[in-house]
């Protein structure tokens, strides 16, 4: 233990420089800038300041990089609350409770959950991140295809959650997302599928224009066509003149500490495993919030616990991504991987070798880790101060705006005008979807989480020879198999003994 | 039978038709097989097949819930928390329009023009007051959004092909 | 008041319009403006960082910058095909593959005329591949390999970036020659299939990222370039083991089809001169990019010679009837 610290100041000596802090503060700020923007993500903002990197000092990119990579995900939570638009798939289940506080006047209240769920989780994930790298990575190199195929069915269960009001509505949505996830080529035999001859569509549809269609630009269509009806019905977002709508007591907080806590787990288990994501952590944190909550019935109508929940989750994504990459030299998600290029661009290969060679290094990252979440913290609620003016916009003038924010956030990924006809046609898709009664969350879970599942289960029949007792034979994926007949039979009894439990609405309308 | 339980009968129907569609159409025509190749994984039919088996499933469960709320005449659940009127519903249409027809002219009229008419339509469809006022916002919306993204994020947008 | 909107909304309106047209322009010399250069590939990987390394030289000597604009999807073909679209008037070019041209245009159709729809300009990089084991696996060269999978039928997995990749095809054209029956297991991309190999999920991988290769990380058991790599120098390839494939996937600059000679001219110089720069030999180094300087010429011949044998390999190894898009 005394070594850890010894090494943890080393680092921080190593860190403490202008330099070094001003990128943190360049970073953070950045990402939350771009973060914030509807349509632009986490990832574009990390992918765009690599290049700048090139010629800075090694500890310096990095930290710009892991800066702009937090307040990205974190700025994707403030719009995703205040205007049902999730900045990056990190937030897609943010929006499910976010949006409705705001429209209940309490967009303050969940912008500060989320600020203090996301800070606490981020920091808890880089502790297990500073603490037991590397045993944690050669329990990670244990997800083999067969596990990762069982642990994607199981958070398949999840879409029972947040199915909303019909859950065979909600099971077609699901299954519609899985159908869709199958355009564009095959994951093995790479032939096409459904791309009627179309050559953008050979790498399927896009999850961004497809998210921000579904989420962001429904609503849009929404709110376009509203009339006022009141004078506060002019503004977008209801500013509450309740004091305790605008700030989070220390009771709701400790209600929600045990969901962060989760969450943090959640996420931190999901980041560890090469391949999975932000979006599956925050939006399995929040399924599992939800059944364990005493208030499930909550969720989804405005539940701070929800918020708290999908946060910690996506946060506590961010420091365990880092856990294989830097001991085994294997990126946790896509952000990860980019970073990984400016780790070689700069000659240093991360792998066993790092930790060998260039120790101090690694641990002024550690000590950097740290302070980008304190920093970030900071930057954070001075940019919910400035958020919470655009209550003061009115709604004919935001949405439009944010309109045009889909659309060029859907044409800046891979500057495809393909991909805003795709925005444009999950935007009607979506509000039609929801018109019907047809939850469009699943869709979403089921779309992210569909290719990996396909590739994990097809693969893992191959290494099989085509025996489906593959999945019972390993003790990883038994597991989850097993965890997830549990969770299909609890599913069942609640589905059959609760049938008629009547949603408890907020009184503050 | 009401006209609540009528539209929901349709569209569980409506469903089902998909599911039929997708399955004995699209997957026979837009699936490629792999020319002869060793294989022991499913095929790629396999995920899009089930996928259909499984909406049609419960298409046709949906299908005999709202039977069986018919018979026990109990109403079913609400959909719309509030209903929209008609003027809204041509409002959200004429919005879905106009992204529509974005879409297909952004490629040849440029981003420029495509941006401030668009934003300008979307504003005037809320308020056919201070017309002028709209496109003078639209067009420095699309300036400011343009400028940021092409020296900040170095994303470049389309010019447009009537001017190449 | 309205007047004075009505003003600045028509000034508005003429800055719009003026800024929309200034995408055209007519070069005398060249360049005279900056020149655009979609890389096919997402950032962080060695064709993007190759690529960046490649510019940051090039355009030095060219005095105008070089914009990367990233354009990836399809394994390289969405570029590609915005490329063959675009005026050639050296302004817009890309960087890709060379299996953009030669591989997956059989295999299904693509949005341009592989040998016809570009404008070859410098292939710069010969990109390698090598097949790789886990430090403490009983394989300790090709041939064990080799023996042990003939002797058991069916057991030993393979796994490789991808059906139809060059490193799949050596895996299968070895396998066609020793006729044995081994498993393929097609991951995205190669670093999983790496992290599978770690996990002991697969027994081998035929790879395209060598940098755990060439830090000991994994033992390499045969490289599939033409000569033996500097960085491995102990280790076989392929055709000394007597395999008659090797990967043969280059990085290359591409134009629109129909440039002018001599821009064409002042583009291959500047890039032959850049791949000895500082900027790109750092990247090079770290992903174990083989250095080739192909002009113009020689890499056109080059496509179109090996389009003819692509086909061969292909239709030999059953993955394609005939090829999916029309070369011209």
């Amino acid at each position: 233990m005394t070594s850890l610290i010894d090494n943890l100041l080393i680092g921080l000596n190593i860190l403490w420089t202008w330099e070094h802090l001003l990128a943190i503060v360049v970073g953070s700020t950045l990402g939350l800038i771009v973060g914030t923007i509807p349509g632009l993500t986490a990832t574009m903002a990390v992918a765009l300041i690599l290049p700048l990197t090139f010629d800075m000092d090694f500890v310096t990119s990095i930290m710009l990089l892991v800066g702009a990579y937090k307040g990205g995900i974190f700025g994707g939570s403030i719009t995703a609350i205040l205007l049902n638009t999730p900045g990056t798939p990190a937030s897609a289940a943010t929006v499910l409770d976010g949006y409705t506080l705001t429209k209940q006047g309490k967009g303050v209240k969940a912008l500060k959950m989320a600020k203090y769920s996301s800070c606490l989780a981020d920091f808890g994930s880089d502790l297990v991140l500073i603490a037991v790298a590397a045993p944690l990575a050669s329990v990670a190199l244990k997800f083999g295809p067969p596990e990762i195929a069982m642990l994607i069915v199981f958070s398949l269960t999840i879409i029972a959650g947040v199915a909303g009001k019909s859950i065979l509505k909600g099971l077609i949505s699901g299954t519609l997302g899985l159908l869709l996830a199958t355009v564009g080529l095959d994951p093995i035999m790479t032939t096409r599928r459904f791309v009627f001859d179309q050559a953008d569509l050979d790498s399927g549809l896009s999850l961004i224009p497809v998210l921000i269609g579904l989420f962001a630009l429904s609503e849009v269509f929404l709110q376009l066509g509203r009339k006022s009806k009141s004078e506060a019905d002019h503004f977008a977002i209801v500013h509450s003149k309740d004091p305790a709508d605008n700030r989070v007591s220390w009771r709701e907080f400790k209600r929600s500490l045990r969901t962060i806590l989760r969450g943090t787990a959640i996420g931190t288990g999901i980041g560890i495993i090469p391949g999975i994501g932000t979006g599956i952590a925050s939006f399995m944190s929040y399924g599992q919030a939800k059944r364990a909550s005493k208030y499930p019935e909550k969720f989804g109508a405005g539940s701070l616990e929800g918020i708290a929940a999908s946060e910690s989750g996506n946060s506590a994504v961010v420091g365990a991504t880092f856990i294989p990459l830097l001991t085994l030299g294997i990126p946790g998600d896509i952000i990860t991987a980019v970073i990984m290029g400016a780790f070689l661009i700069q000659g240093f290969i991360p792998g066993p070798l790092l930790f060998k060679d260039h120790a101090d290094i690694i641990y002024a990252i550690f000590v950097g880790f740290i302070i980008c979440d304190i920093v970030y913290f900071l930057i954070g609620s001075v940019f919910m101060k400035y958020a919470a003016y655009l209550s003061r916009v009115p709604r004919r003038l935001l949405f439009p705006i944010v309109f045009v924010f889909c659309i060029v956030g859907s044409y800046a990924i891979h500057h495809s005008v393909f991909d805003v006809g795709i925005l444009v046609a999950f935007g009607i898709v979506g509000f039609y979807m929801q018109k019907f009664g047809f939850a469009t969350a699943p869709l979403l879970i089921a779309f992210i989480l569909s290719p990996i599942g396909e590739t994990a289960v097809r693969q893992s029949l191959l290494m099989s020879s085509g025996s489906p007792f593959i999945f019972l034979k390993r003790p990883i994926s038994l597991g989850f198999f097993l965890l997830t007949l549990i969770t299909i039979a609890g599913i069942v009894r609640s589905h059959f003994r609760g049938k008629h439990q009547p949603l408890i609405k907020e009184e503050t309308k | 039978m009401n006209a609540d339980l009528a539209r929901e009968l349709i569209i569980a129907a409506a469903v089902l038709v998909f599911a039929l569609v997708v399955q004995f159409i699209l997957i026979p025509t837009q699936i490629e097989q792999a020319v002869e190749y060793d294989l022991a994984s499913l095929s790629p039919a396999f995920f899009p097949e089930l996928a259909t088996l499984i909406i049609g499933a419960l298409s046709i469960l949906l299908i005999l819930s709202h039977i069986r709320h018919l018979v026990k005449a109990t109403p079913p659940e609400q959909i719309d928390e509030e209903p929209l009127t008609l003027s809204e519903e041509l409002r959200i249409g004429g919005a879905m329009v106009v992204s529509i027809v974005y879409y297909f002219v952004l490629d040849y009229l440029g981003f420029w023009i495509t941006n401030t008419v668009g934003v300008a339509v979307l504003l005037m469809i809320q308020d056919r007051r201070r017309i002028w006022r709209q496109i003078i916002i639209a067009a420095a919306t699309t300036l400011c959004i343009y400028l940021f993204f092409y020296f900040v994020m170095k994303v470049h947008f389309p010019i447009g092909k009537i001017f190449k | 008041m309205t007047y004075h909107l009505k003003k600045l909304g028509f000034f508005t309106l003429i800055v719009c319009l003026v800024m929309g047209f200034s995408g055209t322009g007519i070069a005398a010399d060249y360049p005279k403006k900056p020149v655009t250069m979609y890389v096919v590939f997402s950032p962080g990987g060695s064709m993007d960082s190759s690529a960046r390394g490649l510019s940051a030289g090039a355009e030095k000597i060219l005095g105008q910058p070089i914009v990367i604009v990233t354009k990836d999807g399809g394994g390289g073909t969405v570029g590609l095909g915005v490329l063959a679209n675009d005026t050639p008037d050296g302004y817009t070019i890309a960087a890709a593959t060379s299996t953009g041209i030669l591989r997956i245009p059989l295999r299904r159709k693509v949005p341009y005329k592989p040998l016809a729809s570009f404008t070859p300009l410098f292939a710069y990089a010969a990109v390698a591949s090598a097949t790789v084991v886990n430090p403490d696996s009983p394989f300790k060269t090709m041939q064990d390999l080799i023996e042990y999978a003939k002797a058991n039928p069916g057991k030993i997995k393979y796994g490789t970036a991808g059906a139809g990749s060059p490193m799949h095809l050596v895996m299968a054209v070895i396998g066609m020659k020793e006729n044995i029956n081994w498993i393929h297991v097609p991951f995205k991309g190669s670093a999983p299939a790496e992290t599978a190999l770690m996990g002991g999920h697969v027994d081998v991988v035929s790879t395209g990222d060598l940098d755990k290769a060439i830090t000991g990380q994994l033992r390499t058991l045969c490289v599939h370039t033409k000569e033996r790599m500097e960085i491995l120098p102990d280790v076989p390839t392929t055709l000394e083991l007597g395999y008659s494939y090797y990967n043969d996937t280059l990085f290359a600059i591409y134009g629109p089809a129909g440039m002018d000679p001599q821009v064409v001219k002042t583009l291959e110089d500047a890039f032959e001169k850049a791949v000895d720069m500082p900027p790109y030999q750092k990247v090079a180094k770290q992903f174990g990019l083989v250095p080739i300087k192909m002009k113009s010429a020689a890499y056109k011949k080059f496509l179109e010679d090996g389009w003819p044998q692509q086909v061969e390999i292909l239709t030999k190894l059953k993955l394609i009837e005939q090829p999916a898009t029309e070369p011209r």
